[in-house]
């Protein structure tokens, strides 16, 4: 007796030989269970071809950031990327940018640092509780990402070195409104308002006259936002993404 | 403008970049069918990036390097839909209520063809891994077992009913465009 499971297991060629040889006896002999079959595989054929719709913009440059943070950080690391010249951190801008614009944002947002020097810059008072619930969990965690990779980084930024504090600040205005625009793509404008709001912050950093000790200060202010945003994120990521 | 220079045989930074611009889209979809939840979809591609990185010095120069991130990535998805809180693997009798299009199943829809996408989502979890799995990315049986650490006889079982839950479904939309 042949049956349907068995038939699939032969569309499939999951049986064994033997199993097989008699499926294709029985087929060859029973009219019925042939039409029966040939009827599977049209079903099943139709359902092969699927078409592919494009990933939206912002995963995809997550994933290709996932990989250029891997090749900066991994020893004997094969980097064969041969970009116009750029300064040795500019890559890590990418990460710092996003890491410190949603770092900012949502240290500002739990107002856990209300005196800070960076928050008192940004325009929050807009900002109402709850306004923002509809952050997709992906676009959290895509950052706890970043800010994993970051904290050890930014660390180490050369400060001191202008034309390369401007590079690096031009990058993070870059991904500044990546994220923002990210943000309006998730459904959270309030988001996206406070990360357009960080950018004069931005512009002021890049400009060519502010003294070392206040860049240093910045700085560190961008590495402590960083760590609080890394312990609410690996605290409760669902909770805090529910609380922007 | 990427370098293709490689260096003892392994992929380049640059071909992985080029391999997402390429391939990224069927990466996603892949994983999005078997998951039906694009965070997760999209997690599986970047836990997959990540993998296919670190093991780099195991990718063989025989194969496409996108076909075997690909494969990575499709490792990667029931793994992370067996860790989200509503796959079961007990849910094989389970016929699931047909709740409306969530964002997420509009999303799927649109992979898989309004029909097919529909169907997929009255099957169990289970059902629809073991499906895809099977149908849409040919693996064997006994890798699908392995992937989602259950018995062949579960997986050939689960794969039974999604087949025969599929083709009655899609008879009976048939049916009703008939009229």
């Amino acid at each position: 007796m042949i049956t349907e499971d068995t038939l699939l297991l032969y569309y499939y060629e999951e049986l064994t030989p033997g199993e097989r040889e008699q499926v294709r006896l029985a087929l060859a002999r029973d009219p019925r269970l042939a039409a029966e079959y040939r009827q599977l595989c049209d079903e099943l054929g139709r359902w092969r071809d699927v078409p592919a719709a494009p990933v939206a913009d912002h995963v995809r440059r997550r994933w290709q950031d996932t990989i250029d943070r891997a090749a900066r950080s991994a020893p004997g690391k094969v980097v064969a990327r041969q970009a116009v010249p750029r300064f040795w951190f500019a890559g890590l801008g990418v990460a710092v940018a996003a890491t410190v614009a949603i770092g900012i944002a949502i240290g500002v947002r739990l107002q856990e640092q209300q005196d800070s020097e960076l928050s008192s810059d940004v325009p929050l008072a807009g900002i109402e509780n709850g306004a923002v619930a509809a952050v997709p969990a992906s676009f959290t965690r895509g950052l706890l990402v970043h800010l994993e990779d970051s904290r050890r980084e930014i660390t180490g930024l050369p400060v001191t070195d202008e034309a390369g504090r401007v590079a690096l600040t031009l990058q993070l205005i870059e991904q500044n409104r990546l994220f923002e625009h990210a943000a309006e793509q998730s459904n959270a404008p309030n988001l996206a308002r406070v990360l357009r709001a960080f950018e004069p912050i931005l512009l002021r950093l890049s400009s060519e006259d502010i003294a070392p000790q206040d860049a240093e200060a910045l700085r560190e202010q961008l590495a402590f936002e960083l760590n609080v945003m890394l312990t609410k994120l690996s605290t409760a990521p669902s909770e805090l993404a529910e609380t922007i | 403008m990427m370098s293709l220079a490689r260096n003892h045989g392994l992929p380049t930074q640059a071909e992985f970049q080029r391999a997402i611009a390429n391939r990224g889209d069927h990466w996603f979809a892949a994983c999005l069918r078997i998951t039906r939840n694009e965070e997760l979809a999209a997690d599986a591609v970047q836990d997959a990036l990540l993998s296919a990185w670190n093991k780099r010095h195991q990718f063989e120069r025989t194969a496409q390097l996108e076909t075997w991130i690909h494969r990575i990535a499709i490792n990667a998805a029931p793994q992370l839909l067996r860790k989200a809180p509503s796959f079961s693997h007990d849910a094989l009798d389970e016929d699931l209520p047909d709740a409306g299009l969530q964002p997420d199943d509009q999303r799927a829809e649109q992979e898989l063809g309004k029909g097919l996408a529909s169907a997929l989502r009255r099957l169990s979890d289970m059902e629809r891994s073991c499906f895809v799995l099977k149908h849409l990315e040919q693996w064997r049986l006994n890798e699908i077992a392995f992937e989602l650490d259950i018995s062949v006889n579960t997986v050939k079982q689960a794969l039974f009913r999604a087949v025969k839950k599929l083709r009655v479904i899609l008879a009976d939309r048939r049916s009703s465009h008939d009229y």
